[in-house]
């Protein structure tokens, strides 16, 4: 597998992908985030993308990623000098230069700011990452089930500040949360220092490339609309083109086939994904819920419900920063930490709820977590129990 | 749900709400409400629910409610272990989705908003001892029946007590004497026979229940309403002995009152039944006792009826609907009516005539009754000249059928000629009109004269009083002008109004 | 009825105008590029009724791309970006426009925080550089000003001070949460000055000569309309207008307040909603030269293929919406006297598939011009607070939207009749609860209006 590279026409694809595993319900956009590493890339050269077997096991690594709001860090982009202060610290408690780069989870803005450090610091990015979703804690990874320590955790913050704490992975967490919203609202951080070879047992392999897939999946449905575009031109009115030069995705033609597009769309992602449809159709209900917000799992939580089309069924969802949960008809179907999706009919896009009307169409898909994730400590650390739900797993039914 | 079989004392999720803790609780889905509740579960994690057996009342505690999502997932375990019904905290979001999984599910729910545990509490106790719940219902009942003096106050303690039930006094004729007269509608009826003095059927009390009838609670509002039966024929006896007995005193008071003030009001005193009663018992009650005010200004009526009826045997009848219709103004059987009387500084005989009239349109009088008005006037002499004047009028008022009211002055001098229809008077009037009575339209023209001496012998006038063409009243002057008869003659004219009114009393 | 209102939309060569007034649409087209012949057209349009307003849509007539001039762009954060990484812009657009490009230090966090003091030595520097190299318009964005615009405005005094003739277009009044796309606003924005300046100083002299009592006002990209003064000032609002003119004036000819609408063209047909009167907006669609910027403009999407296509593709939408389906022809044919026949079949073959409560529009004259002409004030803030409590959400919250139905009662809205038609308040994820995101729209009736 040697010789692939993250070159900056990869980077709509991963958008994509990363939009789609973020699991929706942070709702903000992250589309900033992709001019901005295209404009890295094409001053740093590719990135090379490697598997944990590439490298030498005694090679020093860390795991990127960044905590706080997307919101913030669109309002202010990381300067592109981040990871090397990170780099910096670690290898000071390292004694040695860090040999490359893992995500922390390749999902979401976090798809890409690995990517960014990778290629500032010209290290090889490692395809695996620590989540293969989005949770809302940094040490809800299988890093930590595996026993690997989070700190030293090196981060810079939206302000420049600069800071590496040695402590216990949850007071890690609590003590970068609260320094994220003193500090502008975002925190760039390198932890879970380690050596290549321990990777083997404490990574999810091919995080990465299964996230520029499912990326590569969205776009192609995506560029049906703009080929479609291209080939007309001007608006009704004439003059000034005030259609999007790039096509958002599901700018589409609507009807050229016999199926409508999300059918094709969620055919192909389930065979990509290996995800299941929950079923479809319209948000009837969407608000908050009375779930109290705890100081560790900051946000609102939201409820919504979907009217599916096909069975009449009701499909309740509770939303956290995330989709934490699916009740189909009261019945508990999926949950964290298997991820659950909305993809907008109208749009052909990732949504979540804070996108989202009264009245909109969409699908619901899950997608199995990795097997780690099922298992009892796995449960335990991002299962719904870990979300203030008292419910047990799907997978924890009959056990 | 009904199975057979169930053992006839477990109460079902609607009694529960009818007269059982889940009354208090607000009803999101009230579908399948036959269900007969075996026990109460009280659940603080969702796993008991798997545990609850068919016919259990689930109640979520409070820690447990922690969202819609809580609620649907407690929802769908207790249909699949068909419960009975779900009981849940107030919560935030829960909403319409909830409740049409609910429905789906024909499972009620139902919400608290104060302490669920509680609910439980009051749950398991009224489904350990079904037959209390139902007795405890029946026996307030009872205590209020007998606390309540008259039927109206003891069929509202049915419609205020009983929880989805409204009741209704109604007489043979349909009408209703106190309740709610929408129980006449209604598609699911209780009833029983309440007995009148007599002991014979005197009324029926009607209960109209709502919502999907079970057969329990249907028992449990008849026995409520047998229980109601006793008072409610007492109270009967008691009203009608009140309501005699209270005119009795009512005359007395009165007649001693004119006797003070100077002699009896106008001639008709001194005859017919009025004038038996005189010998009575001579009873004179202060009037102060009765709460008449005496001295000030005051406007009397007179109500009579066409109906030859003794007034004793109306009686009652007529004062107990004036009493229904008019609570602060007494009526006190006089001569062949009876008479009230209102009393102000401002009173004016127009306001008088106006309001009588609402209250006779209102008064559920059982024979047809007309009033005249008096004149207003100062004191007791004033008052017995006034019901003089009142009674002069309605003798012209009885003609006109049922809620005419009509006063002295409007009337002016009318009122004479009215009163002149006795028996002597319309002996001799027959003789004189002989002639004329004997034609084939002999009442006609009868009729004819009269309003043709009323118009000053204006037949076009007369014609617009009577109703007809001028020529027909033409043709009728012939042919009373044929039988010898002359309006034309001023030394026959009076003689000939008299007679006329004399007769048409009994012309109709 | 006192008075009419004309919408007139700038493009492609020619003026399409419309008069809309006592039940009556009359239309009228000239060449764009001679102001006698403009002239003579609204007044020959009036036919002698007064004329309450014009409305402009020049949407056409600032191409930043044709009529843009050099800009000198100054970003404003704590930190210079390393290497320049980070600061391109993937649309061409941009580095064409931009002459200069600069970093200086300064800049606050979302919740007002100043993360570094102003570097107002540098800001000068910059400012000096620019006037040498002849650049007409400085645009200035600073990281956070949405929030706390006050090193935007330091920097502005500073600029203005020493070098007046300089025109500053500051982020925070341009557009919304996001620097990359703010900037690039902002941008777009100063390079539009000088030509705004002309466009809007031309359409309202044209307007006056229509007397005294007639008012000139511009279309805005949200469906909005907005003061002489206010383009001159942000012309960047003042694109894509047309797409949200045609939907407002779509609604009202369908007589119906909240739509999905289907506006057929020769090619295509693009479908857009519109509630409460206004076009739907979406701050994330692509500008000129695809260049998105954090400004609202009206959603539209693009549906194309043959009639049959984009008719069952409308009627698979318009199946799917709870509000009244409407089809109009937008678009004149090429003289600007009959309409576009391709759009007009297009038109009515989707129409023929739609159920009988949807409505046809065939419009009596350019639709983007009538419904320009019944613009109403509308104004928008995307802005980002932190509230411990409810209460003080709700007060926070009240006093952004009082600044929103400020800035409506500026574009003209006859007093009382403001009103905030969304207002959202979305909280951000993973940061301390009490971060809010606000999202407000307000609009309000035009004081001209009959």
């Amino acid at each position: 597998m040697t010789g692939r590279s993250i070159t900056v026409a990869d980077v709509p694809a991963l958008l994509a992908g990363a939009e789609f595993f973020s699991t929706n319900a942070a709702g903000e956009g992250i589309e900033f985030a992709g001019f901005w590493l295209e404009d890295i890339l094409a001053r740093t050269g590719p990135v090379e993308l490697v598997t944990a077997d590439e490298l030498d096991p005694d090679t020093p690594c860390a795991a990127v990623g960044a905590m706080g709001s997307t919101v913030a860090m669109a309002e202010l982009p990381p300067s592109g000098e981040e990871p090397l202060v990170l780099a910096r610290s670690l290898a000071g408690r390292f004694g040695a230069p860090l040999g490359a780069i893992m995500p922390l989870n390749a999902a979401s803005v976090n798809a890409l700011q690995p990517v960014a450090a990778a290629a500032v610091l010209g290290l090889p990015l490692i395809d695996c990452d620590g989540m293969g979703r989005v949770f809302p804690l940094i040490h809800q990874t299988t890093y930590e089930l595996a026993g690997l320590s989070l700190s030293p955790l090196a981060a810079v913050s939206a302000g420049n500040d600069s800071l590496l704490l040695d402590t216990g992975s949850a007071r890690a967490e609590q003590i970068a949360r609260s320094i994220t919203q003193a500090a502008g609202g975002w925190l760039l951080c390198g932890m879970y220092p380690t050596r290549v070879g321990r990777l083997r047992e404490a990574a999810i392999h091919g995080s990465v490339s299964r996230t520029l897939k499912v990326g590569r999946l969205l776009r192609e449905h995506a560029s049906d609309g703009a080929t479609a575009q291209a080939l007309v031109g001007d608006p009704p009115w004439g003059g000034a083109s005030p259609w999007p030069a790039h096509a958002g995705p599901g700018d589409g033609e609507w009807s050229r086939r016999g199926t409508a597009p999300h059918e094709r769309l969620l055919r192909d992602l389930t065979a990509a994904t290996g995800a299941t449809v929950l079923g479809g159709g319209r948000v009837v209900e969407l608000g908050p819920s009375p779930r109290q917000a705890g100081i560790v799992y900051p946000g609102n939580p939201m409820s919504m419900v979907v009217h599916d089309h096909d069975s009449g069924r009701l499909i309740r969802l509770e939303a956290h920063n995330e989709l934490v949960l699916a009740l189909a008809d009261g019945a508990l179907t999926a949950a964290v930490p298997d991820l659950l999706c909305l993809l907008d009919r109208g749009t052909l896009r990732m949504t979540g709820p804070e996108r989202l009307t009264v009245g909109d169409q969409v699908d619901v898909l899950c997608v199995p977590a990795a097997p780690v994730w099922h298992s009892v400590h796995g449960l335990g650390l991002g299962g719904p129990g870990a979300f203030g739900f008292p419910l047990r797993h799907p997978r924890q039914e009959g056990r | 749900m009904k199975r057979a079989g169930r053992p006839s004392e477990q109460l079902t999720v609607d009694e529960l709400v009818r007269y059982g803790p889940l009354g208090r609780a607000e009803t999101l889905v009230g579908e399948n409400l036959a269900r007969p509740v075996s026990r109460v579960a009280l659940i603080s994690d969702l796993d008991q629910v798997r545990h609850c057996g068919p016919g259990t009342a689930v109640v979520l505690s409070r820690g447990l409610a922690q969202g819609a999502w809580a609620v649907e997932s407690a929802l769908r375990l207790a249909w699949e272990r068909s419960a009975a019904c779900l009981v849940s905290p107030a919560v935030a979001g829960l909403d319409q989705a909830t409740a049409q999984l609910a429905r789906r599910m024909r499972l009620p729910v139902f919400v608290v908003t104060g302490d669920t545990a509680a609910c439980a509490l009051d749950l398991a106790a009224a489904i350990a001892s079904p037959d209390a719940a139902r007795a405890r219902l029946a026996a307030r009942c009872a205590e209020l029946f007998a606390e309540r003096s008259n039927a109206r106050g003891i069929v509202g303690v049915i419609n205020s007590e009983v929880p989805g039930v409204t009741a209704a006094l109604v007489a043979p004729d349909g009408r209703v004497l106190a309740g709610q007269a929408s129980v006449d509608r209604a598609e699911h009826r209780v009833q029983v026979d309440v007995p009148g003095p007599d002991g014979r059927r005197w009324a029926e009390l009607v209960a109209a229940t709502t919502g999907p009838s079970s057969p329990s609670w249907s028992e449990t509002v008849l026995l409520i309403l047998r229980l109601a039966r006793g008072p409610l024929a007492a109270s009967v006896a008691r009203e009608r002995l009140e309501a005699v007995h209270g005119a009795e005193r009512g005359r007395a008071a009165l007649r001693a009152l004119f006797a003070s003030a100077g002699a009896d009001p106008g001639p008709a005193a001194q005859k017919g039944p009025a004038g038996r009663d005189r010998g009575d018992d001579g009873l004179a009650v202060p009037e102060e006792a009765l709460g008449w005010r005496v001295g000030g200004r005051h406007v009397a009526v007179f109500l009579r009826s066409s109906t030859p009826l003794d007034t004793a045997a109306a009686g009652p009848g007529v004062i107990s609907a004036w009493q229904e219709a008019v609570d602060d103004l007494p009526l006190v059987p006089w001569d062949t009516g009876w008479a009230s009387w209102w009393t102000g500084d401002r009173i004016e005989v127009e306001q008088v005539a106006s309001a009588l009239r609402r209250h006779l349109a209102r008064m559920r009088s059982p024979i047809p009754l007309s009033a005249g008005v008096g004149r207003a006037a100062e004191g007791a002499e004033g008052l017995r000249e006034s019901l003089s004047q009142a009674m002069l009028a309605a003798g012209v008022t009885v003609r006109d059928g049922h809620g005419t009211v009509r006063s002295f002055d409007e009337l002016g001098f009318r009122v004479l000629l009215a009163s002149l229809s006795q028996p002597e008077l319309a002996g001799s009037a027959r003789t004189v009109l002989a002639d004329l009575l004997s034609a084939p339209d002999g009442p006609v023209l009868v009729t004819t004269l009269a309003a043709l001496l009323d118009c000053a012998n204006s037949t076009s006038q007369a014609a617009a009083r009577l109703g007809v063409h001028r020529n027909t009243v033409l043709g009728r002057v012939e042919r009373i002008k044929a039988r010898g008869v002359d309006p034309d003659r001023p030394d026959q004219r009076l003689a000939l109004h008299l007679a006329c009114y004399a007769l048409l009393p009994e012309l109709g | 009825m006192a008075g009419a209102r004309i919408g007139v939309r700038l493009g492609a060569g020619q003026a399409r105008a419309a008069l809309v007034g006592g039940g009556r649409i009359r239309h009228a087209v000239c060449r764009s590029g001679d102001g006698r012949g403009l002239s003579r057209m609204l007044r020959d349009l009036a036919q002698g009724t007064p004329v309450r307003s014009v409305t402009w849509d020049v949407s056409a007539e600032l191409d930043p791309a044709s009529s843009g001039s050099p800009v000198a762009s100054v970003r404003v954060t704590p930190r210079p970006p390393a290497r320049g990484l980070g600061t391109g812009h993937p649309s061409p657009l941009l580095p064409a426009l931009v002459r200069l490009q600069a970093a200086v230090m300064g800049g606050h966090d979302l919740f007002g925080v100043e993360l570094a003091t102003l570097d107002i030595y540098e800001v000068f520097r910059v400012a000096a550089a620019a006037q040498a190299e002849g650049i007409g318009a400085l645009a200035l964005t600073a990281t956070g000003a949405v929030g706390c615009p006050h090193h935007e405005l330091t920097a502005a005094e500073v600029v203005r001070e020493a070098f007046p003739q300089l025109r500053v277009s500051l982020s925070h009044q341009v557009g919304g949460l996001g620097l990359l796309d703010r900037e690039a606003a902002t941008v777009i924005n100063a390079a539009l000055l000088s030509r705004a300046e002309q466009v809007v100083a031309r359409c309202v002299r044209i307007s006056g000569r229509l007397g005294a009592s007639t008012s000139a006002w511009f279309v805005a990209g949200d469906g909005g309309r907005i003061s002489a003064e206010r383009l001159r000032l942000l012309p960047v609002l003042g694109l894509s207008a047309t797409g949200a003119a045609a939907l407002t004036g779509a609604a009202r000819l369908a007589g119906v307040d909240d739509a999905v609408v289907g506006l057929a063209g020769p090619d295509g047909l693009s479908v857009g909603h519109v509630r409460d009167g206004l076009p739907n907006v979406a701050t994330d669609r692509p500008g000129p030269g695809g260049v998105r910027m954090a400004v609202p403009q009206a959603s539209l999407t693009p549906i194309r293929g043959s009639h049959a296509d984009t008719a069952s593709a409308f009627a698979l939408l318009a199946e799917h919406d709870q509000h009244t389906a409407v089809i109009a022809v937008a678009g004149g044919g090429p003289d600007g006297d009959a309409p576009d026949e391709a759009a007009t079949g297009r038109a009515r073959s989707a129409a023929a598939r739609l159920p009988s409560t949807s409505v046809l529009v065939e419009p009596p004259a350019e639709l983007a011009a009538i419904g320009a002409a019944g613009t109403e004030p509308s104004a928008w803030l995307d802005t980002v607070l932190y509230a411990e409590t409810s209460e003080v959400l709700a007060r926070k919250r009240a006093a952004a939207e009082q600044r929103a139905l400020t800035l409506v009662a500026e574009s003209g809205a006859r007093l009382g009749s403001e009103r905030v038609v969304s207002s959202r308040a979305l909280s951000l994820s993973f940061l301390r609860s009490g971060s809010y995101r606000l999202l407000v729209r307000a609009g309000g009736r035009a004081e001209d209006d009959a």
